[in-house]
């Protein structure tokens, strides 16, 4: 939380403190949740969330969460000390939050202030946790926890694969012989090309090989010259 | 000479009590060495007589032809070369090769002493041995500065012969060749 916040939240809370014990409309209790966080050296908080930075101004108009996000175990979050304030917050507006058991007392610390347990399907383990802002209170705590499992969500979902090319079926080749026949022809066997019967090597020399023709027929040609 | 079926076994016949060597078919020759034969060739050749050695060709192809398993005309042209082959070789005339250079036979004859310095005798010898295998009148030349001699009708060796002498190697010599009732 960059020092400008932390001057509008002292404004914020001095406003509060001035309107505590008139009437709300909306029985928000985030306002009181928020006046209850003590303000916080600058040196000591972190570089903020881009969820934070996005705040608005009025803090009023943020609606109250729904419930408080499930502490994740490799997160080293301090849970116990600042949900005090909060509960105490809570109960002094009375204001009922959802998925809280009922106080014992007026300053009874809850036993736990996790969310119940419900049957969900299991889902990968959320990427490594983002640094949270020592000191960050529960409301940003809360918030924050929303925004890194929706950004963690996000991130644990595959990429959706390429959409598969469609098939393209060759296009079938036109019967020559179909075409000088009027197209009744039909193909009944389609003979491979026709093949050198000498050996490349003995059709490209200028001279023919010698035939396997007998001595005498040899001796004929050869006797046979003439100059030309 | 590897698909020869003649058999050099008993060729000769050695009568040393008589004093002569007969030839197989009862021919008497006589054994002489190359350095007594090859003055008695260069006089034949400055004579401008081979008669005697187109002889001698002659009686090896008579050898030859008895020896050969069919009649020419049936006959491949390995097998006319491995049977005259062998009957030169019997009597020191060195190894008898054929090729072809188009519709031109040449013959190669290695491993032969210096006779004479235009390779005249064989030659002749060569000349008078196809000459009696097929029946037919066989002239063959010698190329210059070669073993290889070309089987041509007589009536062209003297124009084949001058081909040579003027430096025309046989690639160019076959070239300058057409076969008869070819324009």
């Amino acid at each position: 939380m960059s020092a400008p916040q932390v001057a509008r939240l002292q404004a914020l809370l001095s406003r509060v403190q001035t309107n505590r014990g008139k009437p709300r409309p909306s029985g928000n209790g985030v306002v009181a949740a928020v006046a209850a966080v003590a303000p916080m050296a600058p040196a000591a908080i972190a570089k903020p969330s881009a969820f934070e930075e996005a705040l608005p101004e009025s803090i009023d108009t943020i609606p109250p969460p729904v419930a408080f996000a499930k502490p994740q175990p490799h997160q080293a979050r301090p849970s116990a000390e600042p949900q005090r304030p909060v509960r105490a917050a809570i109960e002094a507006e009375h204001v009922r939050v959802p998925d809280i058991k009922p106080a014992r007392g007026p300053m009874a610390q809850p036993e736990r202030m996790v969310q119940p347990e419900r049957a969900q399907p299991e889902r990968p383990l959320p990427a490594p946790a983002r640094p949270t802002a020592p000191g960050a209170t529960p409301l940003e705590m809360a918030l924050e926890g929303e925004v890194m499992r929706a950004a963690d969500a996000a991130a644990a979902m595959p990429a959706p694969a390429p959409a598969p090319a469609p098939m393209q079926r060759p296009e079938p080749r036109p019967d020559p012989r179909a075409e000088l026949e009027g197209g009744a022809g039909r193909i009944l066997a389609d003979p491979p090309p026709p093949q050198l019967t000498r050996p490349i090597v003995q059709a490209t020399t200028k001279h023919p090989p010698a035939q396997p023709n007998s001595f005498a027929e040899l001796l004929k040609r050869s006797l046979a010259l003439r100059p030309r | 000479m590897t698909d020869s079926s003649f058999d050099p076994g008993g060729f000769f016949q050695f009568d040393l009590a008589q004093g002569n060597v007969r030839s197989r078919g009862g021919t008497r020759v006589l054994m002489l060495s190359e350095g007594a034969l090859a003055p008695l060739i260069q006089t034949a050749v400055a004579s401008g007589d081979l008669t005697a050695v187109r002889t001698l060709g002659g009686q090896l192809g008579a050898i030859v032809a008895s020896s050969l398993p069919g009649p020419i005309t049936s006959l491949a042209s390995t097998q006319i070369i491995a049977h005259a082959g062998a009957a030169m070789a019997l009597f020191g005339w060195g190894r008898l090769r054929l090729e072809q250079w188009g519709d031109a036979l040449v013959l190669q004859v290695d491993g032969l002493p210096p006779l004479d310095s235009d390779n005249l005798a064989v030659a002749a010898l060569l000349g008078g041995l196809f000459s009696t295998i097929s029946a037919t009148e066989v002239a063959c030349v010698p190329l210059a500065r070669s073993t290889k001699y070309m089987m041509v009708d007589p009536g062209v060796a003297e124009q084949v012969w001058i081909w040579s002498r003027e430096g025309d190697n046989l690639a160019t010599i076959s070239s300058k060749l057409r076969t008869a009732g070819e324009r």
